[in-house]
């Protein structure tokens, strides 16, 4: 091999890195990272290491009970817990399937004696909205592979089906995990980066905003209003995986709370309310009194106002989680700071 | 797995490269492990179809070893028994890998043209059409598993012995997808222990790199902003949107494929295997037969030998009838485009245009016998400018049909460039048009280089290199979009 023929490539390697890391660095001076969120794994990982009294499943809302779980286990000294999973991209049937395969194997796990391991649980909720209760396109959503495979699952699909863009969500995920420091990494597929470059040469900047928050309450408006049209929010698919996940609470005798996420107030308009919003809060509640469940709509009744949503109109930002843990903790949600009681049919 | 995605950029590629130069220099190794990294790839596109792949795979060994012992000593007489046998067992051979080509591909496209026929009369049909998964690069690995079958039946070839170096030749991970189709002197390079260089590694690196910037970045970037607003709304948007668009995508299908003809030809370097050239900058072509030996070579080439020769040479049926022969080569190539008229159009189209050229060229000639100032001038600057431009005017108003869905498409795009709807200029933002000339600028860059490196040091280099690997991560759409030639 010929040394300088090794020590041109290890300089051109060298040199190709330090640029790109440079201009990573660079680049997060002016779109600087996001906050690590806590994702599915995260959850699980508590479920793992502790003994919950009530696990929560919902999507990435189920983020905004992170506060509230910190609130919980302050009022309570500590001696009762919650653990939000929040699954990225929710649906019914992703709920489901980490139920299945991530968490009962916890909370069904025994020891020597029979025992369980973890036998504090007594309360599940819920988290959910009109979405969670539209079939994605392939049996099921992305987020499985993406936010909760592991290796295996990810090993014996692709060893039964070939690789495709659906399996292959796993990797793409692995690879973002090993890369949480970089922007250029992160925001693939997100955008933010070209969006700030783009904003950075607009001229008239407060015009365009508001072009630009017109354009995207247009897209929301019509989204949640074709939603009650959308055969795959009806096609029964996600409805029956919402039994399976309450036939196993049920099972558990845990006292279950079906509960709406709260909705931008701008994103919805009388038609969507009417419709969308109003079919799928009546069939939850219908579904919650044939169980005997507890049912909270915060779809447009809570305290939040569009100021405490986030860009991308869906999450709350930090001072709407404040304010709805502060409200929620007062009124429906109270029951969480108290005991829960042994477990038995709700 | 495309040649985008993590799965194949990150764990798939280095992971065979460790292994194959991590293990032992023997053949035996090497084509094992190349043969399992190649089924693994074609597995991944769709399990169901590996087995199709590898009875093809097994029938052409063995015909192939069958026809060298049909094939008898050189200079032996054609009609003894035994040629006959061999002429025999190559048409049956042939038959079957062209059968499940034509039933894959072409079945759809009969059902609906027969369908169509028939309504015309008034006898409905009513089949539908049957559509089917193709498998992964069909159409690229029949030309060359057949091209290998007719170089051994007429001795240009010896039959592969090594049924792992013939397996690897009919499913190369590279290539398999969409060529370059090599011929079958591949078969050699396969059949002995391939050596570890330096050099071939950051050849094949840099080759790959270039291509993956050539597929995934401009031919993307040309396809978002340019082509597609442009086909969607044919007729509809100005004639200067429409021109805008078709130069667009002239751009686009050439970064797609000869990116894509790159990117295997530099993983396959960077393995130790020499694949065949596909492309050579043919947009500097002055001449169609010129565009032709620079567009998709490996295409023409094989059509050239496989196709137009055994027509036109020896006891071919039509010997010396060139026009015809350019004629049926190109509908022949068209048609393995695409499984619709429009392709058999573009095609047609393809041929009429080299029997312009062809007899222009015999017409000149004849001037240039009776007088060498027509030498000269042909060889003027004025001369080749005008050249250039008409050889590409031509090539690029045959790609509407060749991009369009239908005839009435293609129309009304045809109709657009004469004057479409109203003048208005597209609607980009400035790092849109910041992207369209970056874009241009590398596609010339491409042009002017021709697979020469940038004659700069190497810190340079490596900033340079981490430059557009900075650009591709911002700016190169996350999907893997539409790689043209796929379909094909």
């Amino acid at each position: 091999m010929n040394p300088g023929g090794i020590r041109q490539v290890t300089l051109v390697i060298l040199a190709a890195v330090v640029t790109v890391v440079a201009s990573d660095l660079l680049l997060q001076r002016a779109c600087p990272l996001l906050p690590r969120r806590m994702e599915a794994a995260d959850g699980i990982a508590l479920l793992r290491d502790g003994d919950p009294e009530t696990l929560l499943i919902g999507s990435s809302h189920g983020r905004s009970f992170v506060r509230i779980a910190e609130a919980v286990a302050r009022a309570s000294g500590g001696q009762r817990r919650l653990v939000p999973v929040p699954v990225e991209y929710g649906k019914q049937s992703t709920y489901e399937w980490i139920l299945e395969h991530r968490l009962r194997p916890l909370l069904e796990e025994r020891r020597p004696d029979g025992r369980l391991v973890r036998s504090s649980l007594r309360r599940f909720v819920l988290v959910t909205e009109w979405w969670d209760g539209c079939s994605p396109e392939t049996d099921l959503a992305f987020n499985v592979p993406a936010r909760g495979w592991v290796l295996g699952d990810f090993l014996a699909d692709a060893a039964r089906r070939g690789l495709d863009a659906w399996n292959q969500n796993y990797l793409d995920q692995a690879w973002s995990a090993l890369w949480r420091g970089s922007i250029l990494v992160q925001d693939r597929g997100v955008g933010r980066l070209v969006d700030t470059l783009r904003a950075s040469r607009r001229r008239g900047g407060v015009d365009d905003a508001a072009a630009r928050y017109d354009e995207m309450v247009a897209t929301w408006r019509t989204m949640v209003e074709a939603g009650a049209a959308d055969p795959r929010c009806h096609d029964g698919h996600e409805r029956a995986a919402l039994e399976r996940i309450l036939d196993w609470a049920s099972a558990r005798s845990l006292d279950t709370t079906l509960l709406l996420f709260p909705r931008k107030p701008d994103t919805l308009t009388p038609k969507a309310r009417q419709t969308t919003l109003a079919a799928y809060a009546r069939e939850l509640e219908a579904l919650a009194r044939r169980r005997g469940l507890r049912f909270v709509d915060y779809t447009t009744s809570t305290p939040v106002t569009d100021a405490d949503f986030m860009a991308d109109f869906d999450h709350l930002n930090p001072a709407g989680n404040e304010k709805f843990e502060r409200w929620a903790l007062q009124g429906e949600l109270r029951f969480l700071l108290e005991p829960a009681g042994r477990p038995a049919s709700p | 797995m495309t040649f985008q995605s993590i799965s194949f950029l990150v764990f798939f590629l280095p992971v065979v490269l460790l292994l194959h130069w991590a293990g032992p220099r023997r053949a035996g190794w090497q084509n094992g492990l190349l043969v399992a990294a190649s089924w693994l790839f074609f597995y991944s596109w769709g399990p169901q179809l590996l087995p199709l792949l590898l009875a093809v795979t097994a029938l052409n060994y063995g015909a192939g070893l069958a026809l060298e012992a049909l094939r008898g000593p050189e200079g032996a007489p054609p009609d003894t028994l035994r040629a006959r046998r061999g002429r025999l067992l190559l048409g049956a051979a042939v038959a079957v890998d062209l059968g499940l080509l034509v039933g894959w591909k072409y079945t759809g496209f009969l059902v609906r043209t027969a369908d169509a026929m028939a309504g015309a009369v008034g006898l409905p049909l009513s089949v539908a059409a049957p559509s089917w998964a193709l498998p992964l690069g069909i159409s690229f690995w029949t030309l060359q598993q057949v091209g290998y079958l007719l170089d051994v039946h007429h001795g240009r070839t010896a039959a592969c012995r090594s049924p792992l170096a013939f397996a690897l030749f009919s499913s190369f991970f590279p290539q398999i997808q969409a060529g370059p189709i090599p011929r079958s002197d591949l078969v050699a390079q396969l059949e002995v222990p391939r050596a570890f260089t330096l050099d071939a590694l950051r050849a094949g690196a840099f080759r790959f790199f270039r291509g993956f910037v050539a597929r995934f970045l401009v031919a993307a970037v040309l396809g978002r902003l340019l082509v597609d607003p442009a086909f969607s709304q044919a007729g509809q948007v100005s004639a200067v949107r429409h021109w805008l668009g078709l130069l667009g995508y002239a751009g686009q299908v050439f970064c797609d494929f000869a990116g894509y003809s790159e990117m295997a030809i530099g993983a396959a370097m960077a393995l130790g295997v020499k694949l065949p050239e596909n492309f050579d900058a043919p947009f500097l072509a002055t001449n169609l037969l010129g565009l032709w030996r620079r567009w998709h070579m490996s295409l023409t080439g094989w059509l050239f030998e496989h196709v137009y020769s055994p027509l036109m040479t020896g006891s071919g049926r039509l010997r010396g009838r060139l026009d015809l022969g350019f004629l049926l080569t190109f509908l022949v190539s068209g048609l393995w485009h695409g499984a619709a008229w429009t392709f058999v159009l573009w095609g047609g189209l393809q041929g009429l245009g080299l029997i312009v050229h062809r007899r222009y060229d015999e017409a000149y000639r004849g001037l240039c016998r009776t007088d060498r100032a027509w030498v000269t001038r042909r060889k003027s600057r004025a001369y080749l400018l005008a050249a250039w431009a008409i050889t590409q005017l031509f090539f690029l108003l045959t790609l509407v049909p060749f991009r369009a869905r239908s005839f009435g498409e293609a129309a009304a795009f045809a109709g657009g460039l004469l004057g479409g709807g109203p003048l208005a200029p597209p609607r980009l933002a400035l790092i849109d048009v910041a992207n369209l000339l970056v874009c241009a600028g590398l596609l010339l860059a491409y042009h002017a280089l021709r697979g020469r490196q940038l004659p700069l040091p190497a810190v340079a280099r490596g900033v340079l290199y981490g430059l557009l690997i900075v650009y591709l991560a911002v700016f190169m759409p996350v999907a893997d979009g539409t790689f043209i030639y796929a379909q094909f």
